[in-house]
């Protein structure tokens, strides 16, 4: 038996049962990136060419995507934009998931549930929420300051530069809430016990020992939310855009939503995302290089406890409901008003002779609402556990293996992240119209969409736990003979719960949202929810709409409530 | 032994002449089908929609899934629809032809897609005669689609906050400073600002919206159901480019808003066509006359303009010129460009 580190492909260790296991996953997770990722490269060489006729090669993509000096305007908003978006997101994300994971703060139970409500409002709600909330003519943050002070003075402005890092980055700190908790939860606190028995201060211990432990998952989470913030629609269309705001993605979209579809444009716009990610991805492989410093889950007992604040747990509390008051109750409010409404309109005593639950009634009555409910919910559960179990093998094989072309893996697996959802449906679609086999026009082609879609994210969660566990405990297990796919479903699979659990979630509401390639590959008989949210946007009814919001929060809500209560039971429980 | 020989011969007379009784109702071609112009069209196509049990409309107007429920509802059929961007729509059926994939049977689309569909010979002329009904320009001279619904840019006002009385009667009126801050338009009007412009005269129009955005700042909003949503909501006092259908919509439901015309009003088409590889062509050709004809109904109840002169409109009393589809394409580089430079990039 060859020790786990020593794995290699090589013939004279005989045949081992965990290729049999890994390369399937290998081979799925190369045709999923490849797809789209060739596709992409080869549009951005052609010219859009009209219907029927084929394209022909040209460099005139890149050079209208990169020639003009507008091109950097966009580019530079895009940075701050994102910049901004991400660190803000990060901090209040991180701290949250930090005073809930690592601190006696009291009521902690609702926190998990409640931190992530801001991902499962659609982004369009959200943003139009913060528009009643924050728009200098209507907002109702600013129409109440200017009532109590008496002036016409904007407090908040909205449609600006900060009022979309502010959105955004609000929207998106579930994000980090999610990775982090996971890094926090796979944490021995020995070290951190240690430096408080020594007098360190709280503050100290979180920058000192905390951050530095937990810096791969500092790093993919800012990744991540970087790009997603680089890749973000919905903000820079409802608030920079009024303004004459605009940003990278401004311009992929409307390369693409136009017929003939400029693809081609689109795509030679993706490609500096390509390179960006590939970077982060990169930076973040050399991380895993160091992976030992980062493990603090050993052979040794490891009982996950949290730091006792004293009398500072009031205060964490009282950040806590500040958050929860800004983020959470507030948009939600102005959703659940509006769902009462009949038109939109900013919350007075006139518009509350108007409530009625008539778009209640329209949402359950909606055609094929059921349908569609279902369907969205058992692909988000498919692909979110495809999505994880998939990419937990990928990591082991890049983190634990000095397989060649373990990086190439690595890579392939995460650059989807940044192919436009259009771009990679239109690949699976033209792929699978060419070589599928009946899966064209059937549920199954969505799976695989949202799988290759969500992959990336898979990726950084699985990356940035196993990093924390160290290898001894699989070493031992093949020690006392245990067999590759025992240890792998018996030690590490349990140890990696904190994270697989935290990325399965997200990657179910993520899947539940998924609009961009869903709207390609759906047909009649498959059709998800955020095609009947897209539906209703496009129609105007967003009263309706903001009724469907407030029902995702609440089944959504019941269920991590539920999701809690039984990791609690089952879970590591602290002694 | 006997009833068993005979059932079998039953049998295989009956199997035998199944095809005979097949080519009668089949043999046509979807061409055929399509224009056929027989007294009983109609009868021949139900009966062939009956036997085809199976429709599926691709399109991208809102209403047109109330048309195919109450379709599927009159002639007993079930008809299924995909739905989805226009652009979307055009790629799925240009991904599908050129894989051979045959799945669509009929498309409402912006009339310029379906004049590409036209020019890439996808679509094929249904003889309806529910043509006859059409405004002029709702049929072109190929005939290879025929227009159901008519979008006519208009304003719209918030009615709290802006009299009747101080609307602008012209685009020079909006110069006035009281405007600032208060004007916007939807972010892909391209088509409504180059058919202005051309009106107006390109270096007359392009300096008073120049002037326009200095002056007094226009917003610019994705969507014109959110742009309508935004006026009914007090956030924008005054839009300039909704459909005309938005107002009267919100209206309805209680909100503040009324539709305002500043002349010179345009105009674009929505129109059906019908796929000549159709899978259903009987059940094809049922729709697309149950579109031209009571499908108008349907589109007249929910205030939208139509195609068919058969019905009265909200706008008809209101002069508006089409922008036709041939046009649209000839000059869409050149108008979404100018409208990206001249609006979107300085809108404030």
């Amino acid at each position: 038996m060859s020790p786990v580190p020593a794995a290699r492909w090589s013939l004279t260790e005989g045949f081992s049962f965990k290729w049999v296991v890994m390369l399937p996953c290998v081979v799925v997770v190369a045709l999923l990136a490849l797809v789209p990722l060739v596709f992409l490269l080869w549009q951005s060489f052609l010219t859009s060419g009209s219907g029927l006729t084929a394209g022909t090669f040209t460099l005139e993509n890149y050079a209208s995507a990169y020639g003009g000096a507008e091109t950097i305007r966009l580019m530079v908003n895009s940075l701050v934009f994102a910049a901004g978006t991400s660190l803000l997101a990060f901090v209040v994300g991180g701290s949250l998931a930090w005073m809930n994971e690592r601190t006696n703060t009291p009521c902690k139970m609702l926190f998990f549930s409640l931190s992530i409500v801001p991902l499962v409002i659609p982004g369009i709600m959200f943003t139009i929420a913060w528009i009643l909330i924050g728009s200098p003519k209507i907002g109702i943050l600013n129409t109440l300051l200017q009532g109590l002070f008496s002036t016409d003075r904007v407090f908040f402005d909205v449609y600006s530069m900060y009022g979309m890092i502010w959105v955004d980055g609000l929207h998106y700190s579930p994000i980090a809430f999610l990775m982090m908790t996971a890094a926090f939860r796979s944490m021995d606190p020995s070290l951190e016990e240690s430096a408080l028995m020594s007098g360190a201060s709280v503050w100290r211990i979180a920058k000192d020992i905390t951050f530095k432990l937990t810096w791969p998952a500092v790093f993919a989470t800012l990744l991540i939310l970087f790009i997603r913030a680089i890749e973000s629609f919905e903000v820079p269309a409802l608030l920079g855009l009024p303004v004459g705001l605009h940003v990278f993605t401004s311009a992929i979209y409307q390369a693409i939503h136009q017929y003939p579809s400029k693809t081609g444009l689109a795509s030679a716009y993706a490609t500096v995302l390509l390179l960006i990610a590939a970077g982060g991805i990169y930076f973040q492989s050399r991380i895993s290089r160091n992976g030992k410093r980062y493990a603090t889950v050993t052979g040794k007992g490891f009982r996950p406890r949290t730091i006792d604040l004293g009398r500072w747990k009031y205060l964490t509390l009282a950040v806590f409901l500040c958050y929860f008051a800004l983020v959470v109750v507030l948009p939600f409010l102005v959703l659940l008003w509006s769902s009462f409404q009949s038109f939109y309109s900013a919350p007075s005593t006139e518009a509350l002779k108007n409530m009625s639950l008539d778009s209640y009634r329209f949402i359950l009555g909606y055609p094929n609402f059921s349908r569609a409910a279902w369907n969205s919910v058992m692909l988000a559960l498919a692909s979110a556990t495809i999505v994880m179990l998939l990419t937990s093998v990928i990591c082991w094989i890049v983190i634990r293996t000095r397989t060649p072309g373990r990086e190439v893996l690595d890579q392939l697996a995460s650059l989807p992240l940044v192919i436009p959802g259009i771009v990679l449906g239109l690949a699976l679609m033209i792929f699978f119209l060419n070589y599928g086999v009946g899966i064209y026009g059937t549920i199954w082609i969505l799976l695989i969409a949202y799988v290759a879609r969500f992959m990336p994210y898979g990726m950084r969660y699985n990356t940035t736990s196993m990093l924390q566990i160290h290898k001894e405990l699989e070493e031992s297990a093949e020690m006392t003979g245990s067999s590759w796919l025992r240890t792998f479903w018996h030690i590490l699979l349990p140890l990696l719960k904190p994270g697989l659990l935290a990325g399965w979630l997200f990657v179910v509401i993520v899947s539940m949202r998924e609009l961009s390639s869903s709207i390609l590959l759906y047909s009649p008989g498959n059709e998800v929810l955020s095609i009947v949210v897209w539906e209703l946007w496009e129609a105007g009814q967003f009263v309706e709409l903001s009724a469907l919001g407030v029902m995702f929060i609440g089944v959504l809500f019941v269920l991590t409530m539920v999701a809690q209560i039984l990791s609690k039971r089952f879970g590591i429980k602290e002694t | 032994m006997k009833r068993k020989f005979l059932k079998s011969l039953a049998a295989t007379v009956l199997l035998a002449n199944l095809p005979l009784l097949a080519s009668a109702q089949g043999s046509r071609t979807v061409a055929q089908i399509a224009a056929y112009e027989g007294a009983d069209r109609q009868t021949m196509l139900l009966d062939g929609a009956k036997k085809e049990g199976d429709l599926m409309v691709y399109y991208s107007h809102p209403i047109v899934q109330v048309m195919v429920d109450a379709f599927n509802k009159k002639y007993g059929l079930k008809g299924k629809t995909w739905r989805g961007g226009s652009e979307a729509g055009m790629q799925r059926i240009m991904a599908e032809h050129k894989a051979g994939k045959f799945d669509w049977d009929v498309v409402l689309n912006p009339a310029h897609d379906c004049e590409l569909l036209a020019r890439d010979k996808l679509v094929v002329e249904v003889r309806s005669p529910h043509h006859a009904d059409l405004i002029e320009k709702g049929l072109p001279a190929h005939r290879q689609w025929a227009t159901f619904n008519v979008d006519v840019f208009t304003a719209a006002h918030n009615t709290k906050l802006l009299k009747k009385e101080d609307l602008p009667k012209s685009y020079e009126d909006l110069l006035d400073p009281k405007w600032k801050g208060k004007l916007a338009v939807e972010a892909n009007d391209h088509a409504w600002y180059g058919a202005l412009l051309a009106e107006m005269g390109e270096e007359r129009g392009s300096k008073l919206f120049e002037k326009l955005i200095v002056t007094n700042g226009l917003s610019v909003r994705k969507g014109h159901s959110l742009l309508a949503g935004m006026v009914a909501a007090g956030e924008v006092p005054l839009a300039l480019t909704v459909y005309s259908w938005n107002a009267p919509q919100l209206k309805r439901k209680g909100a503040p808003i009324e539709t305002h015309f500043i002349q010179p009003l345009f105009a674009i088409m929505s129109a059906v066509a019908m796929s000549n590889k159709a899978p259903h062509p009987h059940a094809a050709a049922l729709f697309y006359d149950f579109v031209l004809s009571e499908g108008q109904k349907i589109m007249i109840d929910a205030d939208y303009v139509v195609g068919s002169k058969k019905f009265e409109t909200h706008m008809r009393n209101i002069p508006y010129k089409i922008i036709e589809p041939t046009e649209f394409l000839k000059h869409q580089d050149k108008w979404f460009k100018g409208y990206d430079e001249a609006i979107i990039k300085k809108a404030r």
